[in-house]
């Protein structure tokens, strides 16, 4: 953990992504049909959901410790996750649609999982909408705790079930993991993919991290003035 | 494709340099308001901590 908030892990991150731009766009990639050299987007894109949802878990784990504990700290945890994984969410959407217009012909199709993602997102930004509906900040803090828990839930309901649920689907992976299973994705992709996963999560926390400690910091000017 | 890997890579580096900078200033700004309570109780200026 003392690792994770040292400056070596930032410049590790760091590092890690200088790689993943460098190889993900110069190394070898298989050419797929359909896809062919925009496959290398599965390094940008996969790794901003992946980070969402990492950022989101985050969330989740704050919004359980202010309900055991009630501890400000811990509810502003919450709150700045959110917003930091809907930041990670909307790239992840803007560069999917960007893969999707090259692979598909269309920014948006009527599939799933676009669908899906798309509807997770909008539970996240209600519950931006419900903190800032409620007055009484105990009461705030309260009521957005627990909304996070059903939030948390359901986008894992809408992301990751319901479109391997269902009969047809475009976009990759309602067979399983395409991405993560080692027999699937091809070796001179692995070697950026996963470092990929590790630098954006990385990069992820850090920003989370100074998003927290900026917001702490305008409160206790607020509390002292 | 290298031009692209020298943009992408450049505005990482200033997110990154920008993270750093935020986090040396709060750095700073938490001290000087450490020192403003242990010798008042109110701030008057707030901007003077920044």
């Amino acid at each position: 953990m003392l690792f994770l908030k040292s400056n070596w892990a930032k410049i590790l991150s760091v590092f890690i992504l200088i790689y993943v731009i460098a190889g993900g766009f110069l190394f070898e990639v298989p050419m797929l049909p359909v896809v062919h050299e925009s496959i290398r987007n599965i390094y940008f894109h996969v790794g901003m959901w992946f980070s969402m949802m990492f950022v989101l878990a985050l969330a989740l784990y704050h919004s359980l410790a202010y309900l055991r504990g009630m501890r400000p700290e811990d509810d502003l945890k919450a709150h700045v996750a959110v917003k930091t994984s809907l930041v990670f969410g909307t790239l992840g959407l803007i560069i999917g649609m960007i893969w999707a217009r090259a692979t598909w012909g269309a920014f948006w199709v009527n599939d799933p999982k676009l669908n899906g993602a798309a509807v997770g997102m909008l539970i996240y930004l209600a519950y931006l909408v419900l903190r800032g509906s409620v007055e009484n900040p105990l009461m705030r803090s309260k009521v957005a705790a627990v909304y996070n828990i059903f939030a948390f839930v359901l986008y894992f309901v809408f992301v990751m079930i319901l479109p391997r649920m269902a009969v047809a689907s475009i976009h990759p992976g309602i067979d399983g993991n395409p991405a993560l299973a080692t027999g699937d994705l091809d070796p001179r992709m692995q070697k950026v993919f996963f470092p990929a996963i590790a630098g954006w999560f990385l990069f992820a926390w850090w920003i989370f991290r100074v998003y927290f400690k900026v917001q702490n910091f305008a409160l206790k000017i607020d509390r002292y003035s | 494709m290298i031009v692209v890997v020298l943009v992408l890579a450049v505005i990482l580096l200033g997110l990154a340099l920008f993270l750093f900078y935020i986090e040396r200033r709060l750095k700073q700004s938490e001290k000087k308001l450490e020192e403003f309570r242990k010798k008042c109780t109110c701030i008057e200026h707030p901007e003077e901590l920044l």
